[in-house]
């Protein structure tokens, strides 16, 4: 399982020791990250991040969404700033304004993607149709069961299946199309028929139970050292 | 509207400009940013005013330049040469007077962005930001564009657009598709929601303050973004190779 149990995309990931040794990721001045209580744990961090910054994913996406003017790239500004976010998260502070915080990071992600796009070579034009394409090309949804069906074929072992199908449904969904079939959030919304904040907790949850789950068959299999790289 | 630190009237061939500092309270500004306004008002606009207010606190000198015909009363926009006249005469007294050590980048909103590209080169800045840049006249055929200003500009010096994606002079895709067009890189931000005037409307799923935010944050960053330099940020260094 990736780690953090949010952030699919990223399973190396910019190493914990990075992050907080680091510049930070986002680049402006920030507050200093002296602590005088207790450092909280990874799960407490998770939690609040769950709490406080989870809620402002459909904003962000719409706002993304009319910056980029394409659904797959305000996704992928959406979970890059989520990313950045988690990866910074220690540095916020409770009390302060998430939601700016959350807007600075959004914007800095736009630009910076907006640079490297501009350093690729050309395509040509083709842009514009691409996105017009992706906005009209909705597809029509295959409906859920065929689509858990055809990614349960694809898992490996029968020790996940077996973890997999106990999962309640909605989770299941969300773990299957997310992980296994590899769909953006926004994909899965659109397939599950909810908010993308919804895929997102539901996927954390899901895969939170599957990391529990998979603890045992992880040691057996001799895959500790993974784990702990992940943990 | 924040009042000014100095407001400094200066003489230009085509009338007395007058300039707004809103400068850094502790410290040496990294960057000056010179603002000039658009055709249909002056420097209280929304987005003028809140550069003025908030940028000084991230370390950047702002100066609102009001242009003559403002200054004199008048209700109607001064032809465009008049305008870049002033504009270029008022910066290169910045310069000239040391208020703009470092990075010195010049905007403006509306035709102050077409001012600002206009005289980019001629000022040698270190970068033009231009706010809801006025591509086209609203309503008719994009037959008509400025966007030769822009990507002239974009020779010269790193140029970023900030535009709302409703604006009816074009929207930021137009323009960006413009650039692409024109072989002209520059960096174009949507700002969504928002028109001209960076208003936007009670249906929007964010609010004016957000936009704001993101309006703030692209500034800081083009304005002091030293990747963008195209020279050295400060005098080049000495040089002693001649001594050895």
């Amino acid at each position: 399982m990736p780690s953090p149990a949010l952030l699919p995309t990223v399973p190396a990931g910019p190493p914990r020791s990075a992050a907080h040794t680091g510049p930070h990721p986002v680049g402006w001045p920030t507050m200093d990250s002296e602590q005088t209580t207790a450092p909280e744990t990874e799960d407490e961090r998770r939690a609040r991040f769950e709490r406080d910054a989870l809620p402002y994913l459909d904003q962000l996406y719409g706002g993304a969404l009319r910056m980029t003017r394409n659904p797959a790239d305000a996704e992928d500004l959406v979970q890059e700033t989520y990313v950045k976010a988690y990866a910074a998260f220690h540095q916020y502070k409770d009390g302060t304004n998430i939601k700016a915080w959350l807007w600075r990071i959004l914007t800095n992600t736009y630009i910076n993607s907006y640079r490297k796009k501009q350093r690729q070579p050309k395509r040509s034009g083709a842009e514009l149709e691409d996105w017009q394409f992706v906005q009209a090309g909705v597809q029509p949804s295959e409906g859920l069961r065929a689509a858990d069906v055809e990614a349960m074929v694809n898992l490996p072992d029968p020790t996940i299946v077996r973890a997999v199908e106990s999962l309640p449904e909605e989770f299941r969904t969300a773990v299957l199309l997310a992980d296994v079939e590899g769909l953006s959030y926004k994909e899965v919304a659109d397939r599950m028929g909810t908010p993308v904040g919804t895929v997102m907790s539901r996927l954390h949850r899901g895969r939170k139970r599957l990391r529990d789950l998979l603890a045992d068959y992880v040691h057996e299999e001799g895959l500790v050292s993974v784990a702990k790289e992940v943990e | 509207m924040p009042a000014a630190d100095t407001v400094e009237d200066i003489d230009t061939t085509v009338g007395p400009a007058r300039a707004h500092h809103y400068s850094v309270a502790r410290g040496v500004a990294r960057a000056t940013l010179v603002l000039g306004h658009g055709a249909g008002g002056g420097i209280e606009a929304w987005d003028l005013q809140l550069f003025a207010r908030e940028l000084p606190p991230m370390g950047i000198d702002v100066i609102l330049v009001e242009q003559p015909w403002r200054v004199e009363g008048r209700k109607v926009s001064a032809p465009k040469k008049q305008l870049d006249a002033a504009f270029r005469e008022v910066v290169s007294d910045i310069k000239r007077s040391g208020d703009a050590l470092r990075r010195l980048v010049t905007g403006g909103r509306s035709t102050g962005a077409r001012v600002a590209c206009r005289t980019a080169a001629d000022l040698d800045v270190d970068g033009v930001l231009a706010l809801a840049f006025p591509l086209h006249p609203p309503g008719k055929r994009v037959t008509e564009t400025r966007a030769h200003e822009l990507a002239a500009a974009s020779h010269a010096c790193p140029v970023s657009v900030m535009q709302g994606d409703r604006d009816p002079f074009g929207s930021p895709v137009q323009v960006a598709a413009s650039m692409a067009d024109l072989d002209a890189q520059v960096l174009v931000i949507a700002i969504p929601w928002a028109d001209h005037s960076f208003a936007i409307p009670k249906k929007a799923t964010l609010t004016r303050e957000e936009v704001g935010i993101i309006m703030l944050e692209t500034a800081r960053r083009v304005v002091l973004d030293r990747s963008q330099s195209t020279g050295p940020l400060m005098t080049r260094p000495a040089d002693f190779s001649s001594l050895s």
